[in-house]
């Protein structure tokens, strides 16, 4: 398990305002390219592939393989919106530990305009179109709405709590050229926001933009530093959708997750958690570990202050922007860049690494949850 | 006033939206039976004034409607697949689009 490493990250420069010429394809192909040349690996040397993308159709992985001129003898397509980085990395891993590719790329992304992304959370399966859009809807802010006020009233939480996580992120997002809202945010701001379903407001839901995120998964060593996967797992569909939605699949599967990688989430220096809203975040946090649960505001105040863990320092997707499926790969990016020290102004310094994702709302909440664990080697 | 709720033959579990199987006890057989109140668990008003609500219908069945009048989260409300239905209603969209595959 511990032999396999991520070598290199790309990202397909985020906008909220895509050319004519801008495709899901074009955006992807852009991050593979960076994450090789991130790598110093040759397109020729990949011999396994994973793409996931709402808006590819009509092709499919293997159209987009051929049209990176990819020879390939390993191939996934991944459908699992904030959890597909995750899965597709827990694939590749065991491709490569068992031989079947030496050289794999993993790739997310999708062209997310404003037509886009209505027409996907309209007819987003088949819940959805049926019990959800009449009603009718637009998107899964009100679901996280509710959900927040259910956490809110659990833990004591605040809105001036969530406000925290945010401001924080946009802290960190003033360090990264590449997030598409950079400009400090007061809780003033945040608070005085729109609200858009109560008690969310403008800046607890994300901004869809455009872009793609690609990672190069090998278990060849000797390129420089990189990030050794030292473990990862998912839960799928833990509770029927019949539970309150305030913990995600990742409770049941932490303590697996830190005996397995051998470290504690104490050992933890930096993580991206699956951003969609700062609940979720919060729920994240909790679940591996991060977080008190009998002392969520306090305990969430403390991590933000002291950055003793540093969180989402890409800005995160509400910050950085979700770029449609790669919204996890996002994550998984950051925290490589963070451990191969090439996070510019951000960098933090960091041995381990957590990265988590989250998604694919059935009806009430996400369904999929995932976290891997990785540490910084030369 | 009421809807339908899908419901197991062997276990009496009620599910919504529709499973194909039975979540506790693995029982692919259903039909259907009325259900004409849910409790509103949170209410959430969106920018546009309209007011969603996450409720449950019994025993236990979590569903989300749109909500007519003035209903606060605690309340009881009849509920409705009428979308113009007049009145404090909780509005539950239940007709499924058929698929071609399941024509």
């Amino acid at each position: 398990m511990a032999t396999t490493s991520i070598v290199g990250a790309g990202e397909s420069p985020y906008t909220r305002h895509p050319g004519l010429g801008t495709t899901s394809s074009t955006v992807i192909a852009d991050a593979v390219a960076r994450a090789l040349a991130d790598a110093k690996i040759d397109p020729g040397q990949v011999d396994g592939f994973a793409v996931s993308s709402f808006t590819l159709e009509p092709d499919h992985a293997i159209d987009l393989a051929w049209r990176l001129g990819l020879r390939l003898t390993w191939l996934m397509q991944d459908t699992n919106g904030g959890a597909s980085a995750i899965t597709m990395l827990q694939h590749a891993v065991r491709a490569v530990e068992a031989g079947d590719a030496t050289t794999v790329v993993l790739a997310a992304g999708d062209r997310m305009d404003m037509t886009t992304h209505q027409d996907l959370v309209a007819r987003y399966n088949r819940a959805t179109r049926d019990h959800l859009s009449p009603l009718p809807w637009s998107g899964p802010n009100p679901q996280f709405a509710m959900l927040t006020q259910r956490q809110m009233q659990a833990f004591g939480l605040t809105a001036e709590d969530y406000g925290q996580l945010v401001i924080s992120q946009r802290r960190w997002a003033g360090l990264n050229p590449g997030a598409v809202y950079r400009d400090p945010l007061t809780m003033e701001d945040y608070l005085g926001a729109p609200i858009v379903s109560t008690p969310l407001r403008r800046y607890d839901c994300v901004p869809p933009v455009t872009g793609a995120d690609a990672v190069v998964v090998t278990s060849a060593g000797g390129r420089g530093p990189c990030a050794r996967v030292l473990a990862v797992g998912a839960r799928y569909n833990v509770d029927d959708q019949v539970g309150d939605g305030l913990t995600t699949g990742l409770a049941d599967l932490s303590d697996a997750l830190w005996q397995t990688a051998g470290i504690a989430a104490a050992d933890i220096d930096i993580a991206s958690v699956y951003d969609d809203y700062p609940a979720m975040s919060v729920a994240q946090l909790m679940d591996v570990g991060l977080l008190d649960r009998n002392d969520v505001p306090g305990s969430l105040a403390r991590l933000l202050d002291s950055r003793s863990v540093a969180v989402n320092t890409s800005g995160g997707q509400l910050s950085a922007g979700q770029a449609g499926s790669a919204g996890g790969m996002h994550g998984l990016v950051e925290v490589v860049q963070q451990l191969r020290g090439r996070a510019g102004d951000r960098q933090v310094a960091a041995r381990y690494g957590l990265v988590t994702g989250y998604g694919m709302v059935l009806y009430r909440y996400g369904a999929c949850a995932n976290a891997t664990v990785l540490e910084a080697t030369s | 006033m009421s809807v339908l709720i899908q419901r197991c033959r062997r276990c009496d579990a009620r599910w919504f939206p529709d499973r194909l199987v039975c979540g506790s006890c693995g029982a692919a057989s259903f039909d259907r039976v009325a259900a004409s109140i849910c409790h509103i668990e949170q209410v959430t008003v969106l920018a546009d004034g309209t007011s969603l609500g996450a409720a449950t219908v019994e025993p236990d069945v979590p569903v989300i409607v749109r909500l007519a009048g003035d209903i606060r989260a605690g309340e009881d409300v009849p509920l409705t697949d009428d979308p113009v239905a007049a009145g404090a209603v909780a509005y539950l969209p239940t007709r499924a689009e058929q698929d071609e595959a399941d024509r």
